[in-house]
């Protein structure tokens, strides 16, 4: 009798649990939450954040293979100002490090355990004309832990993961300033064109690459594409596409030589943003460049294409915070 | 109005009423045997070296299908109800040969021509003026008819012979998906030869949440075709081989109707970098295209 009893309610709880139902039913689950409205654009939670950044730079031959990898590895502390009472919230690298092709990962002592204050002005820009207040004299003359030099095109590399990663994590998943952002998207299925369309912040950086050098952001959208879970946590999923981007950068590898390149950008992902704490939980990113570039010692230009991808996690919870 | 709204205040990490996203989802059984329609636009961009975007063309597919428990026949029947092309900026112009053309789809382990779509169809096809349509742009003409029925079939049902959909059972879950590294043939009619293949790399499904299409719930499906490549072989003239050989790398979202398992809307970018060798010519031509396409369910709803 006692088996008799329990069976239908375990069967019960099995089809009550699975979503989707036999064809030709046709029958709607309890979908409402897809259809509340959301704020996601309050104030992030009082917690400190570890994120584990790691970017993979394929290089194309121009007859399609994949000749090169490099790996990039960025883990970042942020300390919010409502913790440390300073004015802005506080970033720590935790550690930087490097694999190009197939040669061993490798650190970058010189940024490790470096914090900076993360600056979210309207334009980007600090004081000193740096993107997010993020100092150039950091990536000059950068050593790997083997006492290696890092070329400049891979030591941008570095600097540029600390832009990414704050195009993402802030310029994309916090509230905008002057024109439209995260906080105009209330509903499921809606989409805007982001502040940041059509802006053109400078990509110069310390001696290596002169000023004048920039981004030209497209049609850069965000919209809400639906509800996921990151590690447990209910999300809301963000879709961000550049749309057609481009760039112009000088590069000085010597006093008397300027190399000019030129080139195309088209970058889009997901957000993952904690439906309950506002913080990113992951960010998704692939990145299409075809560039060429002009060195005045070299009778024909130099192309190339390039494919990026990155992920962000929040490691918050695996960090001990 | 603090109820409907979700996202807790600074400092409260409240959890909302997330259970939907908890639950066992089956994503595979059989869709329901209703008539649908179905928009599909693809835009293919073309980069100079310098990174200009040189030209984009545009091809649009109206697509209708038939489940075979409705006609009783055996297979899903496709009509194509009407093909635009726009190439390079020019006025938007029909394919008067594609319009009300019907197939039955065959799945892709079964022989014959890939997707029972046959290839005489797309043998010197000409506009609604009467101007011949290239044989590099014909391709993608029957390219979008490969490309529908892999994201809203191969992908969106479930596989036979290795993982799918089918395996997708909760919010998170990334699988290795059955086509991963298979090389599916590419030749087309006498344009592309046989021999022309696309092999794909780790293709992964991945289930990223719900969505809502046309104020209908759906799983939200990401699909990435890993590291892939491909070479044809083309013949424009009797006597001349043009080969081209590069790689691709696919990836987007497919939406499927948690109710009737009917995919509502698919999106893709694709990046591909190709070499082509041309005897004639003494350097070789290089490449690099994005495809942008999104595929769009526009069955009207019941009482519509």
């Amino acid at each position: 009798m006692r088996a008799h009893r329990i069976l239908p309610v375990v069967i019960l709880a099995l089809t009550g649990s699975t979503i989707c139902l036999a064809a030709g039913q046709s029958k709607r689950p309890d979908d409402s939450i897809l259809r509340q409205t959301f704020d996601l654009a309050g104030p992030r939670s009082v917690q400190v954040q570890v994120f584990d950044m790691e970017t993979r730079v394929i290089t194309y031959a121009p007859d399609g293979k994949r000749i090169n990898t490099d790996v990039l590895k960025l883990k970042l502390k942020c300390t919010p100002a409502r913790v440390t009472g300073k004015e802005a919230d506080e970033y720590t690298c935790l550690k930087f490090t490097l694999q190009f092709g197939n040669n061993p990962e490798v650190a970058v002592p010189a940024v490790a355990h470096w914090t900076y204050l993360f600056k979210n002005t309207a334009s980007g820009l600090d004081e000193k004309g740096q993107m997010f207040g993020i100092d150039h004299a950091k990536f000059e003359k950068l050593v790997d832990a083997n006492g290696q030099a890092i070329p400049p095109d891979k030591a941008y590399y570095v600097y540029n993961a600390f832009i990414d990663f704050h195009g993402f994590c802030n310029v994309f998943a916090e509230p905008t300033q002057g024109g439209k952002g995260i906080q105009d998207l209330k509903s499921m299925g809606q989409k805007i064109v982001h502040a940041a369309a059509f802006t053109e912040p400078p990509v110069n950086l310390g001696s290596n690459i002169e000023k004048g050098s920039t981004f030209k952001n497209g049609e850069v959208t965000l919209e809400l594409k639906g509800l996921g879970l990151v590690d447990g946590a209910a999300c809301a999923l963000v879709g961000f596409d550049s749309g057609q981007s481009s760039f112009q950068m000088v590069v000085k590898p010597m006093p008397n030589m300027e190399v000019r390149a030129v080139g195309a950008s088209h970058y889009k992902g997901d957000l993952y943003l904690d439906l309950a704490t506002r913080w990113v939980r992951k960010v998704t990113m692939d990145e299409l460049v075809v560039a060429e570039s002009t060195v005045p010692a070299l009778p024909n230009k130099m192309s190339a294409v390039l494919e990026r991808d990155t992920v962000i996690r929040n490691v918050t919870a695996k960090a001990g915070e | 109005m603090i109820y409907s709204s979700i996202g807790a205040g600074a400092g409260e990490a409240k959890r909302t009423d997330a259970s939907i996203l908890r639950q066992t989802f089956d994503l595979a059984a059989k869709r329901t045997p209703q008539p649908q329609a179905f928009e599909m636009e693809s835009r293919m961009i073309t980069y100079a070296l310098d990174g200009k975007r040189l030209s984009t063309d545009i091809f649009r597919l109206h697509l209708k299908c038939v489940p075979a428990r409705v006609t009783g026949k055996d297979a899903d029947e496709y009509t194509c109800t009407k093909f635009t092309l726009q190439l390079a900026g020019a006025p938007e112009v029909e394919l008067p040969a594609m319009k009300d053309w019907t197939y039955r789809f065959a799945p892709a382990s079964e022989k014959g021509p890939v997707f029972g779509i046959d290839h005489t169809q797309f043998e010197k096809l000409v506009d609604a003026k009467g101007q011949p349509v290239p044989a590099d742009k014909a391709y993608h003409v029957y390219n979008a008819f490969i490309d529908f029925h892999a994201f809203c079939n191969v992908f969106a049902e479930p596989a036979t012979g290795g993982k799918g959909i089918q395996d997708l059972k909760t919010i998170g879950q990334k699988i290795v998906h059955a086509a991963a590294f298979t090389e599916a043939p590419v030749n087309l009619g006498s344009s592309v030869k046989e021999g022309s293949t696309f092999k794909n790399g780790e293709v992964t499904l991945e289930f990223k949440g719900l969505s809502l299409e046309d104020d209908i719930a759906c799983a939200s499906v990401a699909y990435d075709s890993g590291e892939s490549s491909f070479r044809m072989v083309v013949t424009p003239m009797p006597n001349l081989e043009v080969r081209t050989v590069g790689s691709s790398h696919y990836k987007g979202d497919i939406h499927v109707d948690l109710a009737t398992r009917w995919v509502r809307k698919a999106t893709m970018n694709e990046w591909v970098v190709t070499e082509t060798t041309v005897p004639t010519l003494t350097n070789k031509i290089n490449a690099v295209v994005e495809r942008n396409l999104v595929i769009r369910n526009v069955t009207p709803k019941a009482g519509e």
